[in-house]
């Protein structure tokens, strides 16, 4: 009848230098390994102050102090039009492609103002990759979806080795193998989906930024994506925007809630109310709102 | 919004304030069979701990569809996890009001300074502990975050009746073998009761944990 | 299930059985409805199923070998299309050199690149608007003061040529754009996020994609502009021309020898005229039909 009896198991022994079992998805060794490091002492990717976006002078989005730590999962949840979608077009310029946006506040990459006139929002995009709410691949085939990246950024040495390479790390090359000259859109969604981290990770970015990329597919593509979003973060660092909460507490190391505030004008604006470890946001959150939100009290 | 999850965790607190009722009424009905022989009280004891065994299983069982159903967060699943470990310290604190029922004997000689003592020292551990399995539920109910150490400083209480009676046991002729008999039941019996304090102040550890989400949590044992 | 159940159950399905009845009211209407978008699609198919046996009835005997390889002919037992269907293949090749590239390469532009709210965009877009709905015998005004006096080509198949593809324009331009804009954004974002410029998103991704309708309202355009008549009269195409003709010469097409030949008293021109009509009618039903099948097999679910 001892409760405590269970807890005094001894730590799980890993031995170093064990070879990984050669799954797709990470071994224990590489998880505690990364896991060393807490997230907060990690490279800081970006280092957003007070960034906020205004369209055609309306405020959408106001004051969000934020850092987002290298090779860790981090997912911004919130309610609909509180400004998360918004915010992550801020981490890769997306949102110059928007008439009447407006950004301000200060984003650094890498300790680099994103918004410096002497940055190229084409160079951007090509380090920081983007995957849509919807599976959006080009209407060619598998092959030339991949290829697309490298070849408009001329990286074209060696073209079939970054297709295969892209198609492995998405842990879609089993699957599409033999038949890469066939149509993209002849592929499943979650296929489609996994074809899109594919084609970002092609040309070799840095960051991947995940706008929703589960919300068009299916319970066991869904997890397809979450595992590989997990596989990523080895190598990359991975922000998310995501409406499911349990996907947010599943995948992400550090989650950042927005929410909506009504402004002095009574206009709506999307504003971060708290960032935290994962476990700390959906166990015991600091702020009202976040507990609020997460345990589905949310107005 | 989500008016049937929030009904669920009513319903849950409601059974753990009924079950914190039900175990107090064990411990309180066994020390009255310990040191005043009633065989009703006896009968009432186990009557309540086979009726607490019941709601123990029920609300094992509603709160594993709680958890499958609504997948609570946050301070809802602190709630579902601290009525989870609650509902199995009453549990236990009754199994231990049965066991103290059944070392129910009079004193042999009747009259003796140590009986007394031994006798006074049990009575006031049982109806302590009774009353800090009602504090913990009450401050279950209250949502009181510094349940945990309200409930330790009302431990101290029963630990020191349980160490006077050790103390008195040492004293008493070691050459009388009923008294010795008798002596070491009622010493079981004190430590029996002394769990139950000990499981009062589980409780009040997980509420404390339920309300501020504060993980840091010494178990008694017990 | 005990009586009381099944009293219940069938009181339940006499209720479902009502609210399923009440619906049939509705349903007269929606079949009266019905019979007369029927008989309004049937006036159309007999008036055009007229016309066709009687073209055909006019025309078959006079179908033959001769009517493609003879030049037109006063002697009516000689007379032959052959210029004037090499002159509607020559118009059709212009068409193609000139208007479509000008009509794509406008609706790319207006689509991908121009500023939006932007006001000279906005009074291009609505006079790309107005041209459409302008009648054709302003366009021959248009050529023959502009192109056959102004820049003094005079009356040659190639002022013609460029006079049916000003009038094409608008048609190509405003097909183009809705075959544009078909290509979801979510292309051009995901090219965008890979580090690709607006220009190379849009010249790998969207206008192949966009092809197929481009080319299916292309056609169309070229189609009409094959069977077009007025203007080409006020830009001066001869109505007899028994010479092949080239870029630079006098020309006539089929639709105004047809118009002439049907003009002309002896009854063998009218038979001849029904033989050309079948030949325009088969050039436009392929066209025509080219662009459909091309719709349909690259249509594109997206």
């Amino acid at each position: 009848m001892d409760p405590t009896s269970d807890s005094t198991a001894a730590p799980p022994v890993t031995a170093p230098g064990t070879p990984s079992a050669g799954l797709a998805t990470l071994s224990v060794e590489d998880r505690t390994a990364s896991g060393s490091v807490p997230i907060e002492e990690r490279e800081v990717v970006f280092d957003c102050q007070g960034v906020g976006v205004r369209y055609n002078g309306k405020r959408a989005l106001r004051d969000v102090d934020l850092r987002i730590h290298a090779n860790a999962v981090t997912a911004l949840i919130g309610p609909s039009g509180c400004g998360k979608s918004t915010f992550i077009r801020c981490l890769n310029r997306m949102n110059d492609l928007i008439p009447g946006a407006a950004v301000d506040g200060a984003v650094a990459y890498h300790g680099e103002d994103l918004y410096d006139p002497q940055v190229d929002p084409i160079e951007v995009r090509k380090r920081i990759g983007m995957v849509f709410q919807k599976p959006n691949p080009f209407p060619k085939s598998i092959y030339d979806n991949i290829a697309f990246g490298p070849r408009v950024l001329g990286m074209k040495d060696q073209l079939d080795d970054r297709v295969e390479q892209a198609l492995k790390r998405a842990a879609l090359w089993d699957e599409v193998k033999d038949r890469l000259k066939e149509g993209a859109l002849g592929l499943s969604g979650g296929q489609q989906q996994r074809l899109c981290i594919a084609r970002a990770l092609a040309v070799e970015p840095d960051v991947i930024l995940m706008d929703e990329p589960c919300s068009a597919l299916d319970p066991i593509s869904t997890s397809a994506i979450e595992d590989l979003m997990l596989s990523l973060t080895d190598e990359y660092t991975v922000v998310i925007v995501t409406h499911n909460m349990q996907q947010a507490a599943r995948v992400a190391d550090m989650t950042a809630f927005f929410s909506v505030d009504q402004g002095e004008t009574g206009a709506r604006c999307g504003v971060l109310v708290e960032v935290d470890r994962t476990e700390r946001i959906f166990t015991n959150p600091a702020n009202e709102r976040t507990e609020a939100y997460v345990t589905g009290r949310f107005g | 919004m989500r008016e049937g999850f929030q009904e669920e965790l009513d319903a849950l607190s409601a059974s753990v304030l009924e079950e914190g009722r039900v175990a107090a009424h064990a411990v309180s009905e066994a020390t009255r069979a310990l040191v005043d022989w009633s065989v009703d009280a006896f009968d009432a004891t186990l009557a309540a701990e086979a009726d607490l065994k019941r709601r123990y299983v029920d609300t094992e069982a509603h709160v594993e569809t709680v958890l499958a159903r609504q997948a609570p967060v946050a301070s809802d699943l602190r709630t579902v996890l601290a009525v989870l470990h609650i509902n199995r310290s009453l549990e236990r604190a009754a199994h231990n009001a049965a066991r103290v029922a059944h070392l129910a004997t009079p004193p042999p000689r009747r009259a003796l300074v140590e009986e007394a003592v031994i006798t006074d020292a049990l009575r006031a551990m049982g109806e302590r502990g009774a009353e800090m399995l009602r504090t913990s539920v009450d401050a279950f109910d209250r949502r009181d975050p510094g349940a945990d150490r309200l409930l330790a400083a009302l431990d101290e209480l029963v630990d020191r009746e349980n160490e006077k009676i050790a103390e008195t046991i040492l004293s008493i002729d070691i050459n009388d073998p009923e008294l010795r008999q008798w002596a070491s039941r009622m010493l079981f019996a004190g430590r029996w009761l002394e769990r139950v304090g000990d499981h009062a102040v589980n409780v009040g550890e997980r509420v404390t944990y339920m309300v501020t989400g504060e993980a840091p949590i010494v178990e008694h044992t017990g | 299930m005990n009586a009381a159940g099944r009293i219940a159950q069938d009181r339940a399905g006499l209720a479902v059985r009502e609210s399923l009845a009440g619906r049939r009211n509705r349903s007269v209407a929606a079949g009266v409805f019905l019979g007369y978008l029927l008989l309004s699609t049937v006036v159309g198919l007999i008036a055009l199923g007229v016309l066709l046996v009687t073209i055909l009835q006019d025309g078959l005997p006079y179908l033959d070998a001769m009517l493609f390889t003879n030049s037109p002919s006063a002697n009516p037992e000689r007379a032959g299309a052959r210029p004037a269907i090499i002159a509607s293949i020559l118009v059709a090749v212009v068409l193609i050199a000139t208007a479509l590239p000008i009509a794509v390469g406008t609706a790319v532009y207006l689509e991908e690149f121009a500023p939006k709210g932007n006001r000279l965009i906005d009074l291009i877009e609505l006079n790309i608007q107005n041209l459409a709905a302008v009648p054709s015998i302003i366009f021959g005004i248009l050529g023959l003061a502009f192109l056959v006096r102004g820049l003094d080509l005079g009356p040659v198949l190639l002022a013609g040529a460029l006079i049916l593809g000003l009038q094409m324009l608008p048609t190509v331009i405003i097909a183009s754009r809705e075959a544009l804009r078909a290509v979801p954004d979510s292309v051009r974002q995901g090219g965008m996020a890979l580090g690709a410029t607006r220009w190379q998103v849009v010249w790998r991704e969207v206008l192949p994609a966009a092809i197929p309708g481009i080319a299916t309202g292309s056609i169309l355009g070229m189609s009409r502009a094959i069977g077009e008549t007025a203007p080409l009269l006020m830009v001066g195409a001869a109505t007899f021309v028994s010479f092949n003709p080239g870029l630079l010469t006098q020309y006539t097409v089929l639709p105004i020898l047809i118009y002439q030949w049907i003009k002309l008293p002896q009854e063998m021109f009218q038979g001849l005229a029904a033989a050309a009509i079948i030949v325009l009618l088969v050039i436009l039903v392929a066209m025509n039909g080219f662009a459909i099948w091309m719709r349909n097999r690259y249509e594109r679910k997206w």
